[in-house]
């Protein structure tokens, strides 16, 4: 018995059979309570990696820059990476280029809504132009092997470690500007030293976050699969709505947080450097990992709205001359979202008939 | 000040009543003592079946009630006199709750005070208290007098002086904090008396922002000017004692850590405005205010300033 619980996580064949045969409502909750390991996961891989990264004396401005800006993004890397792994292409890129549409087109959107979001032209006057120069080159080398592929086009492995490559150089340049842009002391910084967690409740942290996470991401494909096939659109349909929802969670919550708290200044940071991770951790890491096939539908559909979301998100930047976004901005890009979600639905729902 | 003093007779509602004869208010405030009784509840379907005699010892019964409530207000008016301060007395019939804020709008009160048990956490947290109900409705400022079990009785001072206080002001740079922060300076506080004016920065610990917060320029900013506005309160609160110091505070549930704060510095009384929320924003956000006055161990003055138009 033991056997057969455990062996379908090894077992491509058999996590595929058992996941055709549970009915769509069981597989709907299934993937909710995925991207619910997934997140639960990522908080408790961060809390137990920045505990132990503070204990070996490393400075909160590496941590900031480095494992808490990759720590939100695990959701979507682990996914991407296994969808990759497990040839789903189109699951694993719709995952990344929906989640960058969702953060900024969503949660940041929602933010601009509910709270006076400042300007912080730091930030964006840097890791901002990052944010539209990873997307848009993501979209120029699509292009570029759409032009002289003779086959499908794909995202090779060599983008893949392209990307990765820019993402060390990119987690440099964070600590290099946010040692710039902060005025804390050493003295102020050893006396904000909390207590730290032991050792032991580190590992444990990391380890059953580690394990949250890639459990989540091992059922969460297959299952996400199964749906955008008995729903009858394709598979980066389904990545780029609700997986890239489910996966982004975790920026979801953060915007709530702050917005709570009466600090949605730390949103901008956060979702700026999200869609820059999404494009250079998280695709790269799942092309580095199998080539990736790019459907045609990002051409006609993913592409497009996530570049109108992110050249919008710069025209306002460019705008906002009184050092806050606007509600109506919030607005024009949670329509933004909203529209690409729906006509996604609609588009492959009547080309299914 | 026109202070309302609800009692119920019971041990907390007397520890209330010394906490108002020890405490500096303005020597011009009005003081009225209410108590409400709440007639034995009956249905008229009950009511009716009643004979003659079973009617006659129901109404014996809320008579004794009502007797014991106006010797009950009577005693505590005296108290007061005693102590030199002029006041009514008032007994009521209804719910204590409803009772109590249409009081507080007929006299135009400008503060409720009440006793209150310190229940542990998860009994507040389920069965919620008079005193939530009444700060959630007022129309003007609650003070919630709490006694600890096993709280020893505090020493006898001469009638007509007062206690030395150590005051926790929860403070930012709202307008309800101003609020609180110009009536905590109106007090003429006796002679060892202190005041820390604390301030919580909310951290956000959700996948550990909290580290980008303490390296993000705006956050460093907003420390900055929290400061200063904490220095401009040692200012405004200094002709009321000397003993005034500012703490500024990081933490990620703000009100545990004024909390926290209050009972490390040993204070008698925490002060924190109203941030009056609709009931929507008051259902995402929750009150920061609420959650100090259920759960504080000591007194809380909540300060709701009346406006114009109450």
């Amino acid at each position: 018995m033991n056997n057969s619980i455990l062996s379908w996580i090894g077992d491509e064949a058999l996590l595929q059979s058992l996941v055709a045969e549970q009915s769509t409502l069981v597989l709907l909750l299934v993937i909710a309570v995925c991207i619910a390991m997934l997140s639960m996961g990522a908080d408790w891989m961060i809390d137990g990696v920045v505990d132990l990264a503070e204990r070996t004396g490393l400075p909160k401005i590496v941590i900031g820059a480095t494992v808490v800006s990759l720590g939100t993004t695990l959701p979507e890397a682990f996914v991407s990476v296994m969808a990759a792994y497990m040839g789903n292409p189109g699951l694993a890129l719709g995952n990344g280029v929906g989640s960058i549409i969702a953060d900024t087109g969503l949660i940041f959107g929602l933010t601009c809504v509910l709270a006076a979001v400042p300007v912080n032209r730091f930030i964006l006057n840097r890791t901002g132009w990052v944010q539209f120069g990873s997307a848009t080159m993501l979209v120029l080398i699509s292009i570029g092997v759409l032009l002289i592929s003779d086959s499908e086009p794909q995202l090779d492995r060599w983008v893949g470690f392209l990307f990765l490559g820019l993402l060390v150089l990119y987690l440099y340049m964070t600590y290099v500007w946010a040692k710039q842009g902060t005025v804390m002391l050493p003295e102020e910084e050893e006396a904000e030293q909390k207590e730290l967690k032991s050792l032991g409740t580190c590992w444990f942290l990391i380890i059953v976050g580690l394990l949250l996470v890639i459990m989540g991401a091992r059922v969460l494909v297959p299952s996400a699969s199964e749906i955008a096939m008995r729903f009858g659109v394709p598979e980066d349909v389904i990545a780029a709505t609700m997986v890239a929802f489910g996966t982004s969670l975790p920026e979801l919550m953060t915007a709530i947080a702050a917005v709570r708290k009466g600090h949605p200044e730390i949103t901008v940071g956060n979702i700026v450097g999200a869609d820059v991770l999404n494009v250079l951790f998280v695709i790269g890491a799942a092309a580095a990992a199998a080539p990736l096939v790019i459907p045609m539908n990002f051409y006609y559909f993913h592409f497009p709205a996530m570049l109108i979301i992110l050249f919008s998100f710069r025209v306002f930047i460019s705008m906002n001359k009184e050092g806050v976004f606007y509600r109506w901005q919030g607005f024009w890009l949670l329509g933004v979202y909203l529209t690409y979600v729906i006509m996604q639905y609609a588009l492959h729902i009547e080309s299914a008939h | 000040m026109n202070i309302l003093i609800a009692t119920d007779g019971s041990e907390y509602a007397d520890h209330a009543l010394d906490f108002m004869l020890r405490f500096p208010f303005p020597r011009d405030s009005q003081m009225t003592v209410l108590t409400v009784v709440d007639d034995i509840p009956m249905l008229p379907a009950e009511m009716d079946a009643l004979d003659e005699t079973q009617s006659e010892a129901l109404e014996a019964a809320n008579k004794r009630l009502r007797d014991e409530a106006e010797e009950l207000v009577q005693r505590e008016g005296k108290r007061l006199r005693e102590d030199g301060w002029p006041g009514d007395t008032m007994v009521r019939t209804g719910k204590p709750i409803d009772q109590v804020l249409r009081v507080a709008e007929e006299i135009d009160a400008d503060l409720i005070v009440l006793g209150s048990h310190g229940m542990s956490r998860a009994k507040r947290f389920l069965l919620g208290s008079v005193s939530d109900r009444v700060l959630q409705s007022a129309p003007c400022s609650v003070l919630i007098v709490k006694k600890k079990d096993g709280e020893p009785t505090p020493e006898a001072i001469e009638p007509g002086t007062n206690a030395a206080y150590r005051i926790t002001l929860a403070f930012d740079i709202s307008k309800a904090s101003h609020d609180a922060l110009e009536l905590c300076a109106s007090f003429p506080l006796e002679e060892g008396s202190a005041i820390d004016v604390v301030n919580v920065m909310p951290l956000i610990t959700a996948y550990r922002q909290d580290v980008r917060q303490h390296i993000d320029s705006i956050w460093m900013q907003k420390k900055v000017i929290m400061q200063g506005e904490l220095n401009k309160a040692v200012k405004s609160l200094q002709w009321a004692t000397a003993n005034v110091k500012t703490e500024l505070r990081e933490a990620s549930n703000v009100s545990d850590e004024i909390l926290i704060a209050a009972e490390e510095a040993g204070s008698d009384l925490i002060m924190v405005g109203c941030k009056d929320k609709g009931p929507i924003r008051r259902l995402l956000v929750g009150s920061i205010t609420q959650r100090m006055a259920r759960y504080a161990q000591c007194t809380v003055w909540a300060v709701r300033k009346k406006t114009a138009n109450d």
